[in-house]
């Protein structure tokens, strides 16, 4: 009979350290712990279970929420270039009907006209030689003929003038189109050769604006610069969008100034500074990309700062 | 503003307000995503995917339930088909060692310091030995013990509210959380923690 209690007790029991436990069941519980041992045993081991199980909570990365936002930014965007997309579609059967229709009525606008000629020049021969010959007027017939000739004679010339002239014109066209061509060519280059992802460490004078927003320091000197001597800018980028963060050193004495990017498994990525530097304070613009210019996947990179003997180690993340 | 009202001007386009949602619930979602599927890289991944879930989904949310049960079931079904396909891909979940939450063990100790008379001495801190111990053989319950375990004890649903994200009567959840209890202590016993 006890052991039938105990086990309803038991169940009590998860109800109980769960809170849902009514409360005339809560006073035979607690009736019923006083006396049975066993049951006092098993409460105090199911509290404890709860409660280990409980702490089993972790930490949640500090960048999830930015993740998921940029996420779904990503969705919509391409979301939008597909409705523009899908309007187009929607415009298509329209488009491709309206353009059907002309090509019909074009089509048969030409048929009809080419029926209309050839009835012409059917009719033609019908009228003139055939009557003439009839009439046995030979001499016309000649007379006409050589007109004919004559004139159809005179009309290629005028086309073979024509044909010149348009050629020439095309020849002006077609070299000046190669011109633009070639000069477009040296303007792309010169474009493709100013994306080549080059790194250039470039004095400032004090802290530029940007900066001092962000760190929110209005005044011209950065302590966190002076402090750490070197700080990044914007260490969450995506270089998808252009961004890119902004590496900044200071150099107290002419010192050697390394600055490479590692990735998560210590492979170097990029290279981007290793020159020798006068006291002041420099910075570079980092937009995500390795050491031949192609954007690198989502992740931690590392940013190892060597000034002279000193070394710096900060974080910039990708995120896409 | 409240859920329903959020939830209105979303849904009329105010898509920069589903950030609110993403705070609100992240801790949640990401705890449970861990819980169940038992590395970082799973747990990080499932989360992005449970939200933009719930994003896309938010027009068809009518407000019968509570947005947190509503977020919950998706959450419960995607690391489910979240961990099939792990399982199918990996063949075992790697484990690692957990990065416990610190900050809620420090105000746990401030508590304890607050609170002299009242505290638990074997009770109110666990180790992370302890955890790492719990964590690896709550592995060992059956899906559903372990879904119901941690709905409960982590996330601190009520009976009602699971049953309603597993589609089961209060009965049959008290009673899936009384024998995944029971099995958890007996494992448990096994590593002397009992």
């Amino acid at each position: 009979m006890r052991t039938v209690k105990c086990k309803k007790i038991k169940r009590m029991i998860h109800e109980y350290i769960d809170g849902a436990l009514n409360p005339d069941n809560k006073d035979i519980l607690l009736n019923h712990i006083s006396q049975c041992e066993i049951c006092k045993k098993y409460l105090e081991n199911m509290e404890k279970i709860k409660f280990y199980v409980a702490k089993l909570k972790v930490k949640e990365p500090y960048y999830i929420e930015s993740k998921i936002i940029s996420k779904i930014r990503e969705q919509e965007n391409i979301k939008e270039r597909a409705g523009i997309f899908n309007m187009g579609l929607t415009f298509k059967p329209a488009l491709s009907f309206a353009i059907a229709s002309l090509i019909i009525i074009g089509s048969v606008f030409l048929i009809y006209n080419n029926i209309s000629e050839n009835k012409l020049s059917l009719n033609l021969p019908e009228k003139s030689p055939e009557k003439i010959i009839k009439t046995e007027d030979i001499n016309k017939v000649r007379d006409m003929k050589i007109s004919k000739t004559e004139s159809s004679i005179k009309d290629e010339n005028v086309n073979i003038a024509e044909k010149k002239v348009i050629k020439e014109k095309t020849k002006i066209i077609v070299s000046e189109n190669l011109k633009t061509a070639s000069e477009l060519k040296v303007e792309t280059d010169t474009v493709m050769k100013s994306n080549e992802p080059k790194y250039s460490l470039s004095k400032v004078e004090g802290i530029s604006l940007k900066m001092a927003k962000e760190i929110a320091t209005p005044s011209t000197t950065n302590p966190l610069l002076e402090r750490d001597k070197a700080i990044i800018g914007n260490n969450m980028i995506n270089p998808l969008k252009g961004e890119y963060c902004i590496i900044k050193t200071k150099v107290d004495e002419s010192a050697r100034v390394r600055i490479i990017i590692y990735d998560k498994r210590i492979k170097v990525v990029a290279n981007l500074i290793d020159e020798q530097k006068d006291p002041g304070v420099y910075e570079v613009k980092w937009y995500g990309r390795n050491s031949v210019g192609d954007i690198l996947s989502e992740g931690v990179y590392f940013v190892y700062i060597q000034i002279g003997s000193q070394v710096i180690k900060k974080n910039v993340i990708i995120i896409k | 503003m409240d859920e329903k009202e959020l939830i209105k001007k979303i849904k009329k386009g105010q898509i920069n307000l589903f950030a609110e949602i993403v705070n609100k619930y992240k801790k949640v979602v990401y705890n449970h995503a861990y819980s169940f599927l038992r590395t970082k890289e799973d747990a990080e991944d499932a989360t992005q995917e449970i939200f933009v879930n719930i994003y896309n989904n938010i027009k068809k949310f009518k407000g019968e339930s509570k947005l947190g049960t509503w977020i919950y079931r998706i959450t419960v079904n995607l690391c489910k088909n979240k961990l099939k396909q792990i399982k199918r891909l990996k063949g075992k979940i790697v484990e690692e060692n957990p990065e416990w939450d610190e900050e809620k063990e420090e105000n746990i100790l401030e508590e304890t310091l607050k609170d002299k008379d009242e505290k638990k001495p074997d009770n109110l801190f666990v180790s992370n030995e302890i955890k790492n111990i719990v964590f690896k053989r709550m592995e060992e319950l059956t899906e559903e013990q372990r879904k119901v375990l941690i709905l409960r004890d982590i996330d601190g649903l009520s009976y009602e509210e699971i049953g309603k994200i597993l589609k089961l009567s209060v009965s049959a959840v008290k009673s899936k959380i009384f024998r995944a209890r029971e099995n958890l202590r007996d494992k448990l016993k096994k590593d002397d923690i009992f």
